[in-house]
């Protein structure tokens, strides 16, 4: 049996942020949190997850910026980021790619979509 | 280091914060040009052209805040030439230049949207004054640009966020992660849950029909399988389709049809014609069919039910778009108006066509036909089109 991936879950909302801790451990994934862009890095700096899904409008440190200096890491340039978007709005994608990111979803997050992405993107 | 200089030199700090101004100056006729430069060239960067068709073409290379123009040259007239500019962008300000005192150009010029008129031969400091209050004016709607669409984003981030928070933890419930439910509360938050989704699809309809009024809605293209979009939009209506008990298929070809385009927006549009399908019909089926013709270059998407159908004399009716946020708009709410209204205006900004085809009680028949792109480029932040705008 192989070690159970790591998922990095970055939501300043703390109602959302269980939301999603539920759903990942549902799908059997080991989860790490995060409240903004900052703590982020720093976690992901010392867990080094096998992705990480990234809100985008945050205190602190937004979720465009945290995504631009994860890749200017060595150990994050190629890291799986799918951003989170509470947006109807296209332009936040738009940048969010620009930043990045693989991908993105929107919120509420949708079980069947966090599944799809998680498939696409980490090698299993 | 900086705020010192800001206190000792207030005018320096002026100066290095605004960017200089960008105008364009069109004129056919050598020495009216070349004095109009000298005049503005200390205070601002100068492009000249010297007919239309050369202007337009300066237009589309740099970020141009006003043009100054003289409506009388050969080729391109002048008039057509700012029908262009305010084509690709209303808040370019452009001022008139006539010569000889042709007051009915200057006026046709005006009510094509020219901030003023100036006749040759011009007096510097009147020119040097148009000019500044014109560029004002397009500051100051820049500016209204950006905080409106600032605005719409904060206001979408607080309406979505418990919206966001009630469907999450719903739909955790209904999936039973905490605790196993009774049949009355499992019915009993399945009407939470679709009425939750219900809100959330009003509060994105109301946003997107709102940016699309301002006018400052991007284009977003990148490259998308429209048979996968077909499938996740349908998803969303599992449930209300099973409820009801009407049957659903998709028919799409083996391959996929991979396009690009600009996939929220198209998926909205589908979304919302989906929607009012499943809405309107109490029983049998709803079916979508997708097929790529290569000759238009559109995708052409189907969507045919045999649901209560409407009168052909309604059908246009139901696509009138509301001119203004006023009490009329809340018969639209209700009824069948939000959605369709929504899918017209997008399928427009997309350049595509949305015909209707109903029958009362035998069944609507949808096509929407969505030009597309061939994958070329990467991703949509190369597109000519959303530069234009971004920058």
């Amino acid at each position: 049996m192989t070690a159970k991936k790591k998922i990095l879950v970055v939501e300043d909302n703390e109602d959302n942020r269980e939301i999603f801790v539920f759903r990942l451990q549902q799908l059997g994934f080991e989860v790490l949190v995060a409240a903004n862009g900052k703590e982020a890095i720093e976690t992901a700096s010392q867990t080094k997850p096998d992705l990480i899904f990234m809100d985008l409008r945050m205190p602190v440190m937004d979720g465009w910026e945290a995504t631009k200096a994860l890749r200017q890491t060595e150990w994050g340039k190629d890291l799986p980021v799918v951003a989170v978007t509470a947006h109807a709005l296209e332009e936040d994608k738009r940048k969010a790619l620009n930043a990045g990111c693989n991908d993105f979803i929107p919120k509420p997050v949708d079980y069947a979509l966090i599944r799809s992405a998680i498939q696409k993107l980490v090698r299993s | 280091m900086a705020y010192q200089l800001l206190n000792q030199n207030p005018t320096l700090f002026v100066v290095t914060m605004i960017e200089k101004a960008n105008i364009l100056i069109v004129d056919d006729e050598m020495g009216p040009r070349e004095s109009l430069k000298m005049i503005l060239k200390p205070y601002f960067n100068v492009y000249t052209a010297e007919r239309g068709g050369q202007a337009i073409e300066i237009l589309g290379q740099a970020r141009i805040d006003l043009v100054t123009l003289d409506l009388k040259m050969p080729g391109l007239p002048g008039t057509k030439v700012l029908e262009k500019i305010k084509e690709r962008d209303p808040d370019i300000e452009a001022i008139i230049i006539t010569g000889y005192g042709s007051m009915d150009t200057a006026i046709e010029g005006l009510r094509l949207g020219a901030f003023d008129y100036i006749s040759k031969p011009f007096d510097v400091n009147h020119i040097l004054a148009l000019v500044r209050r014109a560029l004002e004016r397009r500051n100051a709607r820049v500016k209204l640009k950006q905080i409106k669409t600032e605005f719409l984003a904060n206001v979408s981030h607080e309406l979505r966020t418990p919206l966001s928070v009630v469907i999450g933890f719903v739909s955790i419930l209904l999936d039973q992660l905490i605790g196993k439910l009774t049949a009355e509360q499992q019915k009993a938050l399945e009407k939470v849950y679709k009425n939750s989704g219900e809100l959330l699809e009003l509060v994105d309809n109301v946003l997107c029909l709102t940016s699309l009024s301002s006018g400052d809605l991007p284009l977003f293209e990148r490259e998308f399988d429209v048979g996968l979009m077909v499938k996740e939009a349908a998803e969303r209506y599992q449930k209300s389709l099973a409820e009801k008990g009407i049957a659903f298929s998709i028919q799409a070809p083996a391959g996929g049809i991979r396009v690009v385009s600009d996939l929220p927006k198209v998926s909205r549009i589908f979304q919302n014609l989906l929607h009012n399908a499943i809405k309107f019909t109490a029983k049998g089926q709803v079916s979508v069919k997708m097929h790529r013709s290569v000759n238009r270059g559109v995708v052409d998407l189907e969507i045919v039910d045999t649901g209560i159908g409407i009168h052909r004399d309604k059908i246009e009716g139901m696509f009138q778009p509301f001119q203004q946020m006023d009490g009329s708009m809340q018969r639209e709410f209700s009824g069948m108006g939000l959605g369709l209204t929504v899918a017209r205006r997008l399928t427009d900004f997309l350049g595509g066509t949305l015909e209707i085809r109903s029958l009362p009680d035998i069944g609507t028949h949808v096509l929407l036909s969505i030009p597309y792109r061939v994958a070329a480029q990467k991703d949509g932040a190369s597109d000519p089109r959303y530069q234009s705008r971004a920058s």
